[in-house]
């Protein structure tokens, strides 16, 4: 007699549910628990931030892969194998594959290096939330998604604007740490809280149209 | 004969390599493909504005590229506040550009060249941190004209001032010489700080015969020059080391400080001199060295 988790499974819903569950639900939920571990462990900012979600997608991938491709023999003299879940299961596992696929290459895809379709720069006005006006003698690095300087210390000048040029070898560009002498900002700013219009100064700017510019509102400390 | 596939005889495998080899440089190295023009000349354009009532029709312009300095010149300001130079040739995407004025602070700004030649910065807004007027000149007693001006500080920090001078031509142009005459006087001075309910502040009385007049306290030596380019007339000018300050307390406060000069200065070999003191400039030089200047309106 076969072993339960070894037989195909076409009778009932609830054996093949059950015995599916045995499978590969320890597999699902280490992949998921992983994540949510880990970020906790690690946060979800730096290298970490970037391998942990690729690791997890990846253990979902497998693990979907694993319940639509997974055979067994029936006769262990015979070579023919048969699927090991049943043709439902294994619905439901190419689907997850395909879609754990996407997220593996869409996760992977934003930990590329800079080079791969990244930026070359960043640009953009600095100012206090409070006032709109320039935070002044202050000097900035890009981070990248990594938390690493992909730029070098750039000044930011009479209107709280900057332009730095990225490391292409680096992460796409993530944040940026912000260095006051009288405006102290402790944690790097997201690069995507910015927006438009946030800052006084940039008004009287005149810069080329084809450049991307950025404002960002900072809470001195 | 043996055929030869169109593509082999086109060389596909090099072709593919060389696509190869464009691609990734245009993925890698997006900007390697545009050459840098050595020889293109760019123009650096903008505005400057300044916020207080002292207009400027000139300012300093200095302009950095990767950390060198590439060009420093005082440029001249259209009525609009308008300029345009020309830098040469860039060989990175970004300056800073730092304009400053006596009496101004000065101003950082980012320029981008955005792949075209000109460099535009915008409106330059600069803020006075001291401002020298109005001037104004009347008719005093005893021979003697007084100017008045008022000396405003905008910053909350002391500013020291250790010198106050007045330059102004003669009225009628003298004989021509053959030589420029250049020549160095001296005058005494007397100070009177006046008290703090009365309007003016200090009174500067510069004496050309040497006496102290009324005044309580010390002289000081003034040096006077005269000089002329040509025929033209006669320029005068009282230099007097007065030194002064304006504290925090006198932020945003104007202080009037009062020049009493003699309307006629007798002058060896050229005899009496009467300078135009309703047209005379009057320059307070700080211990910066920064001189700010005013003239009656």
């Amino acid at each position: 007699m076969a072993h339960p988790s070894n037989a195909p499974m076409k009778d009932s819903a609830t054996p093949n549910l059950l015995s599916t569950l045995k499978a590969v639900g320890p597999a699902i939920g280490a992949a998921t628990a992983f994540e949510v571990a880990a970020k906790t462990y690690f946060g979800t900012k730096g290298f970490f931030g970037l391998v942990i979600p690729i690791a997890s997608a990846v253990g979902l991938l497998i693990t979907s892969a694993y319940l639509f491709l997974a055979k067994v023999r029936l006769d262990k003299k015979k070579s023919q194998k048969t699927p090991r879940f049943s043709d439902g299961v294994r619905v439901v596992g190419l689907t997850g594959a395909v879609l754990f696929t996407a997220l593996v290459f869409l996760r992977v895809w934003n930990a590329r290096p800079n080079a791969i379709h990244g930026e070359t720069y960043e640009a953009g006005f600095f100012c206090d939330a409070a006032s709109g006006l320039p935070i002044g003698d202050a000097n900035v690095v890009v981070l990248s998604r990594g938390g690493r300087p992909m730029s070098s210390s750039q000044d930011l000048d009479s209107r709280g604007f900057f332009y730095a040029e990225l490391d292409k070898w680096s992460f796409l560009p993530g944040s940026i740490q912000v260095f006051g002498k009288n405006c102290k900002v402790s944690e790097p700013v997201d690069i995507e809280s910015g927006g438009k219009n946030l800052c006084s100064a940039s008004r009287d700017a005149d810069n080329p149209a084809s450049l991307a510019i950025h404002q960002w509102r900072v809470k001195c400390q | 004969m043996k055929h030869i596939p169109f593509f082999h005889r086109l060389g596909a495998a090099s072709l593919a390599k060389s696509a190869l080899v464009v691609l990734l440089t245009m993925i890698l190295c997006p900007d390697c493909a545009i050459p840098q023009n050595s020889d293109t000349d760019f123009v650096l354009s903008g505005r400057v504005q300044t916020s207080g009532a002292q207009m400027l029709d000139a300012v300093q312009l200095r302009v950095e590229e990767s950390g060198s300095q590439i060009f420093q010149k005082t440029i001249e300001l259209t009525n609009d506040g308008s300029f345009t130079v020309h830098l040469g040739s860039l060989h990175s995407k970004q300056i800073m550009c730092t304009f400053s004025a006596p009496g101004f602070n000065p101003q950082r700004v980012t320029g981008l060249t955005g792949g075209t030649t000109a460099v535009s910065l915008g409106l330059v807004r600069l803020s006075p941190f001291v401002e020298l007027g109005p001037v104004s000149v009347a008719r005093g007693e005893d021979g003697y004209a007084v100017v008045d001006f008022w000396v405003t500080s905008h910053i909350a920090k002391s500013l020291t001032f250790v010198n106050v001078s007045i330059t102004s031509s003669q009225s009628i142009a003298g004989p021509c010489f053959d030589s420029d005459p250049i020549l160095t006087l001296r005058f005494t001075m007397s100070a009177q700080r006046t008290s703090q309910s009365q309007s003016v502040s200090t009174v500067l009385h510069i004496d050309s015969g040497g006496s102290a007049g009324t005044h309580s306290q010390p002289t000081l030596q003034v040096n006077g020059e005269i000089e002329r380019d040509s025929c033209g007339p006669l320029m005068l000018r009282l230099a007097a080391p007065y030194s002064f300050t304006l504290t925090t307390d006198d932020q945003s406060t104007p202080r009037k400080i009062r020049l009493e000069v003699p309307v006629t200065v007798a002058v060896p070999k050229l005899g009496i001199v009467h300078p135009d003191w309703d047209h005379a400039t009057v320059t307070a030089e700080m211990d910066t060295l920064e001189k700010i200047s005013g003239s009656p309106k």
